[in-house]
């Protein structure tokens, strides 16, 4: 898990403090707790919302 | 008496100023008179501009006494938060990054403001980039709570809140991403309103997370609130976020009367896990409404158990989408907070964001039923009370849980669906004032308004406002 979300960040050349890298870890866990309650959802009738102006939108 | 003067809202001085009673030169100096006596204490301010200041206010005087009155706004002196950009002047961003930028126009609300002959006094300071909620700024300084030095004033408007409360400023600006004036309106005891999403051009406003930000007044009082919101309103083609909807005269349309009204509680979520304190001052407040004539209507809105989700997800990939380069190429520029916070944003998938989004929708249109049976929704605005300056975690009825987590839990919703949303203080415990928020239907911000004129004219804080005069001498 550590060496993962190193990795991430280095494959992205971001250079991560040692002091992060738990903190990291932590949040990371508490954020896989909250998507595990919207894997258990199913969005079928909501898309993501987005409008595409075509044209652009400064006229 | 220049206490007296600077205490006074922008509806109390208006008059004053119009039929010449005192001059705007009167009321900056005594602005700048308590910026002078508690800001050293506060630090409330990024950057005090005295002198312009007070050469602004004269040419002001000069334009009214000649009859040039131009309006509400005319003379009255503010300070905004140091995000919105003002033409060749610095605009830190509470930043070292950004510490020498300078802005090569105004933001949208700063040419409103400017046009109505508003006083600026000075640049407020903020959390880093607005990217967090203590205002705890490694590179200017914390802002202390006025009610309680050694509290956190709320944040990303913590400047905004804290000077708001101790009467340095007459009102002031906020941004708001996941309750950044909310928040700290709540910790401050002042108004915070989170207008409805494109009804503010942030065209000027640096961003935080695009699709989230907003703009908004932090005042003293709600009629101050519906005055800004209503000179700051209407649509912006330079904002490709702004919405393109009627104005409404909202200081017009301000009623008290609160009869029929039906109040929405959702009890699931925003009456869950809440310090008794603030949950009891509520709930008291929102029978106060009953016994005016309000109806209560209680509300399901099951999307809500996602919005943790959403938020986390979109504030932070957008944050960090923003930043990327930065962080490439200087990331030991940030504060560490911050630093953190990017950091995590890079690690979460676009596939994530997409259902973030899904929520969102999701969200949105539960909301918009709910809001076709109830006129306003009303809940804490901050499930604790302040806690101290440093502190990582909150005291939520003994149980100690991290600030990160709960800061954001209520006003979070308000910037996934866009919908108006304002905080205004409804108690006080330990010496700190209790937020209550109050959201609407999309563009019905008058009916958000009116709920909290009923409540403020109740008075339940009996007149108590944050004094500094003890901190100081003693």
């Amino acid at each position: 898990m550590e060496n993962e979300i190193v990795k991430v960040l280095e494959g992205k050349n971001i250079k991560v403090p040692e002091h992060h890298i738990q903190p990291l870890m932590a949040q990371w866990q508490g954020y896989l707790q909250l998507k595990k309650n919207v894997d258990a959802v199913k969005h079928a009738d909501f898309d993501i919302g987005l409008k595409h102006v075509p044209g652009g939108d400064r006229q | 008496m220049n206490q007296e003067l600077a205490a006074k809202s922008i509806q109390e001085l208006t008059p004053l100023i119009r039929d010449k009673s005192i001059s705007p030169v009167e009321v900056t100096r005594a602005v700048l008179e308590n910026v002078d006596s508690y800001d050293g204490q506060v630090n409330a301010y990024i950057e005090i501009e005295k002198e312009k200041a007070i050469e602004s206010a004269k040419h002001a005087e000069v334009e009214i006494m000649n009859g040039n009155y131009r309006g509400r706004l005319h003379g009255i002196p503010m300070a905004l938060k140091d995000i919105l950009y003002f033409k060749n002047e610095k605009a830190t961003m509470g930043s070292k990054i950004h510490k020498d930028f300078v802005a090569d126009y105004d933001a949208t609300v700063v040419s409103k403001l400017k046009d109505e002959g508003t006083i600026f006094t000075g640049k407020l300071n903020m959390h880093e980039y607005a990217w967090g909620a203590t205002t705890t700024n490694p590179h200017f300084g914390a802002t202390r709570n006025p009610w309680d030095l050694s509290k956190i004033p709320g944040g990303s408007s913590g400047g905004s809140g804290a000077a708001v409360a101790s009467d340095m400023t007459i009102a002031s600006l906020g941004t708001d991403t996941g309750g950044s004036i909310r928040i700290p309106a709540s910790c401050c005891g002042i108004i915070g309103l989170k207008p409805t999403h494109g009804r503010i051009s942030k065209h000027g406003c640096f961003p935080l997370s695009w699709s989230l930000d907003h703009i908004g007044p932090m005042t003293k009082t709600v009629y101050d609130a519906a005055l800004l919101l209503e000179t700051l309103s209407g649509y912006d083609p330079q904002d490709p976020t702004s919405a393109d909807v009627p104005v409404k005269n909202f200081t017009e349309i301000l009623s008290d009367d609160v009869k029929g009204t039906v109040i929405g509680i959702n009890e699931e979520y925003f009456f869950n896990n809440v310090d008794r304190r603030v949950e009891e001052s509520v709930r008291k407040a929102i029978l106060e409404l009953e016994k005016l004539g309000a109806n209560i209507e209680i509300v399901k809105i099951p999307a809500l158990a996602l919005s943790e989700f959403g938020e986390l997800v979109t504030i932070t990939t957008e944050a960090s989408a923003i930043h990327h380069d930065n962080m490439v190429s200087q990331s030991e520029n940030f504060g560490d907070d911050v630093r953190f916070l990017l950091e995590f944003g890079e690690l979460i998938s676009a596939v994530d964001y997409l259902k973030a989004q899904q929520i969102r929708r999701q969200l949105s249109n539960e909301f918009a039923s709910t809001f076709k049976r109830i006129d306003v929704l009303i809940s804490p605005t901050l499930p604790f009370l302040a806690p101290n300056i440093g502190e990582q975690t909150v005291d939520i009825n003994g149980e100690q849980l991290s600030f990160l987590d709960q800061v954001i839990r209520f006003t979070g919703p308000g910037n996934l669906t866009g919908l108006p949303a304002l905080s205004i203080p409804c108690a006080i415990a330990d010496g700190l004032p209790i937020g209550l928020q109050i959201m609407g239907a999309a563009f019905k911000e008058e009916k958000v308004l009116n709920v909290a004129y009923a409540l403020e004219k109740l008075n339940l804080l009996k007149g108590r406002k944050a004094d500094l005069r003890g901190a100081v001498s003693s």
